[in-house]
């Protein structure tokens, strides 16, 4: 079976989710991505990458406990499948292949 | 939630009707507990805003979001077919009035929508730089007058000095000057005293020479100016041997060092920079000139962590220099979010000295469009340093009042270096002026009251369609039953009337209640013909809506109406 190729920042969202460990929620995520990457990215483009994620078997998620600050509300948190590692795994692999051959710095190259 | 500040009920409304049910509570909850963060960080006004910019962001990429969905498994997954979508066509065609309310509704909304994003972009919008939404805005919240205290020259020096999670923090102060190039006459222009760090801050470099360096703040340094793109081609006729030459800036000559790049404008829109050169030692804390700060969030810090540093500092400097410093609450704001909050919010300067009544005077209009019945108005020498800027009248003789423009500007130039006149003009030009303004403001508002209105009346032309075409079963069993069409129009009609009806009075009832609560101010004053008059044009719409598909509805075979839906 071939599998869908995870776009760039559906990796950084597994990878901050790795990063953070199990159990992680949207709002420490969010400010992993910023944290690391630097950018300043959109949160409701996080959300909707990992309802997409789920929905594509990459991640798994559960409802916790809710807490009077968040109004009531559970929070979902995810965790990074079987499949998903694979994903990763294999995005990598995709990756350092092309970049096989190529000086690092891209020194020579127009 | 007692205890806990709510976001804005409405942007939550949004929110929930938008996100997915698989993922309300979680986000919804995630964006309550970020609000309940931003409420601590910037207070619960700056978090509202932000919890609106947030439900905006969140709805409308849930709803790209499902339309992506539906695209890629097709209208057949959503359980929908093709007959359909080719039976809600043929309903639009069908009902042309209905279908041509519902879309000029839904096209107002849109372009209120669009109007309501680009103002959104401007807003929040980033700095044309590389990173530009890291550039943040440093300032004192006085917590006693609720207004940002700007005096704050201690301050930058500790901030710039102790700060970690944010680098390059620099000053600017804006003047207006005459500026003065060899062989031509004066020209006022606005110029920004600043440091050295706002151009390591914007991270372009100059296009000729070099930029402010922070030698150039020093005391007794030569004078030298940057100056802009335009300027550059403008004054210098774009000579690539411009550094080293002079220009008048106020009473005294700068010495160009550099030309920065096209469309380059920090920190507002200047074209011309000089070295910003403020001793601390020469002031009290928490006094000496208005200055604003700014700076760049450094690698690997985000908002949270600048305000979390800048929060420490304040409260110890709070300890340190508590009658200065115990109301203050420094923050840190986007460049862009601080620069929009500054210009439209309106500083309180606080009370004014105690003034002496020498005279009582007629009022008068200060300007050529100002009513001749001023309000009441208090008259008063006009100190030096205590206006922004003056309108002053001159009467010539002889000669068109335009020609006189670059010998007043020398009269003044020659009196004081710093006084600039810009904008001369005929008191016949101002008053064009004036009148096309006021004339462009009552066209603005005379579209959106337009668009209120249109909006209004395809709601209620959609609505009134709507509840007859319900009843198009109705009158076809009561044609087949040999009723008269006249008599079922009349019924149709009537009822509609009794709808219309009942809404206008209670509408009118509502809008002259609250007309004369406000003095007038409602209506502006019209409110005597103007409620007659929409009273009137609702009746219009409503019977019009109603009678349109009434009569289709009768022109029907009555087996034909019975076999619908």
């Amino acid at each position: 079976m071939t599998r869908e190729a995870l776009g760039e920042f559906e990796q950084m969202v597994l990878l901050a989710i790795l990063h953070l460990g199990d159990g992680v929620y949207g709002v420490p995520i969010v400010d992993e991505i910023q944290r690391r990457t630097g950018r300043t990215v959109a949160p409701a483009a996080v959300y909707v990458t990992l309802r997409r994620l789920e929905q594509k078997g990459l991640l798994s998620s559960w409802m916790s406990d809710s807490t009077p600050e968040r109004g009531g509300k559970a929070r979902r948190c995810v965790k990074v499948t079987r499949a998903g590692l694979e994903s990763l795994r294999e995005s990598r692999k995709v990756l350092d292949r092309m970049w096989k051959g190529l000086d690092p710095n891209l020194r020579g190259a127009r | 939630m007692t205890g806990w500040p709510s976001p804005p009920p409405l942007a939550r409304w949004l929110l929930e009707r938008a996100l997915p049910v698989d993922v309300r509570e979680a986000v919804s909850g995630d964006l309550d507990e970020v609000f309940q963060r931003d409420c601590r960080r910037y207070g619960p006004g700056w978090a509202r805003l932000r919890y609106w910019r947030k439900a905006v962001s969140f709805s409308r990429h849930f709803v790209v979001e499902r339309w992506r969905d539906r695209r890629r498994g097709g209208v057949m997954r959503t359980g929908m077919s093709w007959l359909d979508v080719k039976l809600s066509l043929r309903m639009l065609v069908r009902y042309p009035g209905l279908s041509l309310a519902g879309g000029l509704g839904i096209a107002v909304v849109i372009a209120c929508g669009t109007a309501a994003a680009v103002f959104d972009a401007v807003v929040h919008g980033t700095l044309p730089f590389e990173d530009g939404d890291r550039v943040v805005a440093l300032e004192n919240w006085d917590t006693s007058r609720n207004d940002p205290e700007y005096r704050a020259l201690h301050d930058f020096v500790s901030w710039r000095d102790e700060l970690r999670t944010v680098e390059d923090i620099g000053a600017y102060r804006l003047m207006n000057r005459n500026v003065t190039a060899a062989g031509r006459s004066a020209e006022p222009v606005r110029i920004a005293e600043i440091t050295a760090a706002a151009f390591q801050v914007a991270r372009v470099p100059p296009l000729v020479g070099r930029y402010l360096v922070g030698e150039d703040e020093l005391e007794g340094a030569p004078p030298v100016v940057v100056i802009g793109h335009d300027e550059w081609q403008r004054r210098f006729a774009g000579d690539p041997q411009v550094v080293g030459r002079t220009l008048q800036v106020g009473d005294t000559t700068f010495t160009v060092v550099g030309v920065m790049p096209e469309g380059f404008g920090f920190p507002v829109n200047e074209r011309y920079w000089i070295p910003l050169r403020l001793k601390p030692s020469d002031y009290e804390r928490g006094q000496g000139p208005v200055i604003y700060l700014f700076g760049r969030l450094a690698d690997g810090a985000d908002l949270g962590a600048a305000q979390a540093e800048l929060t420490v500092i304040g409260q110890r400097a709070a300890v340190d220099f508590p009658d200065t410093h115990a109301r203050l609450r420094p923050r840190v704001l986007p460049y862009t979010e601080w620069f929009f909050a500054e210009m439209l919010g309106p500083r309180d300067a606080g009370p004014g000295p105690w003034l002496e009544i020498v005279g009582v005077v007629r009022d008068f209009p200060p300007e050529p469009m100002e009513s001749t019945v001023a309000d009441a108005t208090l008259y008063h020498p006009v100190g030096r340093g205590d206006a922004q800027g003056v309108l002053l009248a001159v009467r010539v003789r002889g000669v068109a009042a335009t020609a006189l423009a670059s010998r007043l500007r020398e009269i003044a130039t020659a009196l004081d270096g710093s006084l600039q006149l810009r904008e001369i003009r005929s008191m016949d030009a101002l008053l064009r002026e004036q009148q096309s303004e006021l004339r462009m403001a009552a066209w603005l508002s005379g579209v959106i009251t337009m668009s209120v209105l249109l909006l209004s009346a395809t709601g209620l032309y959609a609505l009134m369609a709507f509840a007859v075409v319900q009843r198009r079963r109705e009158i076809g069993i009561r044609l087949a039953l040999g009723a008269n069409p006249r008599r079922i129009l009349g019924s149709i009609i009537t009822r509609a009337l009794w709808q219309l009806a009942t809404g206008i009075v209670v509408g009118v009832a509502i809008a002259a209640q609250l007309d004369m609560a406000t003095e007038g101010e409602l209506t502006g004053g019209t409110g005597r013909w103007m409620l007659p008059a929409v009273a009137a044009f609702v009746l219009l719409v409503g019977l019009i809506a109603a009678a349109g598909p009434a009569r289709r509805g009768l022109r029907l075979q009555p087996t034909e109406a019975l076999r619908e839906e």
